[in-house]
């Protein structure tokens, strides 16, 4: 029996959740029923539980307002959390939708990369040498160590969110928390960004990446399911179901193929 | 042609006027970059104008405008904040109509057959009727100014930049949005006295404005909108003694130009390639 398995048995048999606090799975992310909102009396996001492990990489899945960024939100400390836990081996990563940072903020792709480094990074010293070359890596890694200079508005869409991602990079975390990083981003920057998603979960790292795109979760470790509440978490070929899919997506699920294939079409903008 | 440069500068009255504008340039010169950056625009220039009856009043009972400036700062800074929570109006429909009553309210107090006849003075400032004292205060101010948006470089850059990644990054933006309205009512407060609360929105946003079309990393704009604030404020003070104008206006005037100029430039330069 896995410590994943076990999760259910040994979920605390009183709703205080008040006992031991979980303690991380060999540095993965351990969400014990969790709930939490804005609003006063209104919970965004209802009895979420899961376990990832280090090396993992988690496909979030929901309709747009179905709360997978609340759920990040949640997991950087950011959401008032009214019940249930959550244990993380370090201060996660996050990358937003690439069309939340500015673009006619004068920055370079380095000074972004950089940002990275800045909360271990007192206000009167200057970078440190050692965070410096990490970025010129990062950049590298994301195969944009030509474009270190170029402003970062005048990127393309796919290039900034690659800089988006070599700045998470920096961060060194154990946990990283990507929302829709392959939305509306070119075939380049896609592959090359999978290429990167590889070589963090070879590094151990544990990955919550938030998409529309179905196909792609299915080829990853874990499907988290969002609809306000959890739908369903497990590996894809369990959690890929139609039903599933369909009480995940409501209206907006169309299914293009027979034999269990589905996609999700969901770009419209309707939280912003 | 150097003696008609350095002319003016042989009266103290006039040095003491370059040292005011000088050491108002290093706070107004970031602050109006961050203030852009941050659309803070329409509150900067409601926070200048909505301390006028705090500075009529302090006219008027012959205390130091310093005062007068803080007090009415302090009543347009709960003003703003009463009325923009009143969900009927829009954030802006509130500002303009706190903003202008106390303009009015200003203008009136100012106008009474009673008064003194200061209100110039305090619309526009009196760049060269500035005494050791206020000097020294503007330095503070100022220098405290600086200190705070040096230190908080990094934690502004963050919020300014992608507001919802900040607090991951070790930023918390409500503090810095908040601390970054603080430092524009200080700064509003310092440059009161020697440009007046119409006058002191150009030396923030004009420069800043300029130094933001002109260079494309953000240490750069900094520094560059400190330089232009500087040389409007110096080549305000040339121009005014020469064509006998009124030295506050000058100065806002050539910090305009600049930003004109600066906003023209680049794209004549892009035209041509």
């Amino acid at each position: 029996m896995t410590a994943r398995d076990d999760v259910a048995a040994e979920r605390p048999a009183s709703a205080s959740g008040r006992e031991a606090a979980p303690t991380p799975v060999r540095g993965g992310l351990v969400v014990r029923d969790l709930s939490g909102g804005y609003a006063p009396g209104r919970d965004a996001i209802r009895g979420i539980e899961f376990v990832a492990e280090p090396g993992e990489i988690v496909g979030v899945l929901g309709p747009n307002g179905g709360g997978k960024t609340t759920l990040f939100r949640a997991l950087l400390g950011e959401l008032p959390i009214r019940r249930g836990e959550v244990a993380l081996p370090g201060r996660p990563a996050y990358v937003p939708q690439t069309e939340r940072a500015r673009l006619d903020f004068p920055v370079s792709a380095f000074d972004v990369v950089l940002m990275g480094a800045y909360a271990r990074t007192s206000w009167f010293r200057r970078v440190a040498r050692r965070d410096r070359d990490a970025a010129r890596g990062a950049l590298e890694r994301v195969a944009l160590a030509d474009r270190a200079d170029a402003t970062f508005g005048a990127l393309s869409g796919g290039q900034r969110q690659r800089v988006l991602i070599a700045r998470a990079l920096l961060q060194d975390a154990p946990v990283m928390l990507l929302d829709e990083p392959l939305s509306g981003v070119d075939g380049v920057s896609a592959a090359r960004i999978e290429a990167v998603f590889e070589e963090l979960r070879a590094e151990g790292r544990t990955l919550l990446v938030a998409t529309h795109d179905v196909r792609q979760a299915a080829e990853w470790d874990r499907v988290l399911c969002l609809h306000g509440r959890q739908i369903e978490y497990g590996r894809p070929a369990a959690v890929l179901s139609p039903e599933t899919l369909r009480e995940t997506y409501g209206a907006e699920l169309i299914v293009l193929e027979g034999g269990g294939t589905a996609v999700g079409i969901g770009h419209h903008a309707h939280e912003h | 042609m150097v003696g008609w440069l350095t002319d003016p500068f042989g009266s103290p009255i006039v040095l003491r006027a370059l040292a005011e504008v000088l050491i108002l340039s290093l706070a107004c010169g970031p602050l109006g970059v961050w203030v852009l950056l941050y659309r803070d625009a329409y509150a900067a220039e409601s926070i200048s104008h909505g301390m006028l009856p705090g500075l009529v009043i302090a006219a008027l009972a012959g205390i130091p405008l310093l005062f007068g400036a803080f007090a009415g700062v302090l009543v347009a800074a709960a003003g703003i904040a009463l009325v923009a929570r009143d969900e009927r109006l829009s954030a802006d429909v509130g500002v303009a109509v706190c903003v202008s009553t106390l303009l009015g309210l200003g203008g009136m107090l100012a106008l009474s057959p009673d008064s003194p006849p200061r209100l110039q003075e305090l619309l526009f400032g009196d760049l060269l009727g500035v005494t050791g004292g206020d000097l020294a205060v503007a330095g503070l101010l100022a220098g405290g100014v600086a200190l705070v948006l040096a230190a908080g470089y990094r934690s502004l850059s963050l919020v300014g930049f992608d507001r919802g990644s900040a607090a991951a990054l070790g930023a918390k933006p409500t503090r810095w949005e908040l601390a970054l309205l603080v430092v524009l009512a200080v700064t509003t407060v310092a440059a009161a006295q020697g440009l007046g609360n119409l006058l002191l929105v150009a030396l923030v946003l004009a420069p800043a404005a300029a130094a933001l079309s002109l260079a494309r990393r953000l240490v750069v704009v900094l520094a560059l909108s400190v330089a232009l604030a500087a040389l409007a404020g110096a080549a305000g003070l040339v121009l005014s003694f020469h064509l006998e104008i009124a030295a506050g206006a000058s100065v806002a005037l050539c910090a305009t130009v600049l930003a004109g100029l600066a906003l023209v430039v680049p794209r004549a330069g892009r035209l041509a390639h």
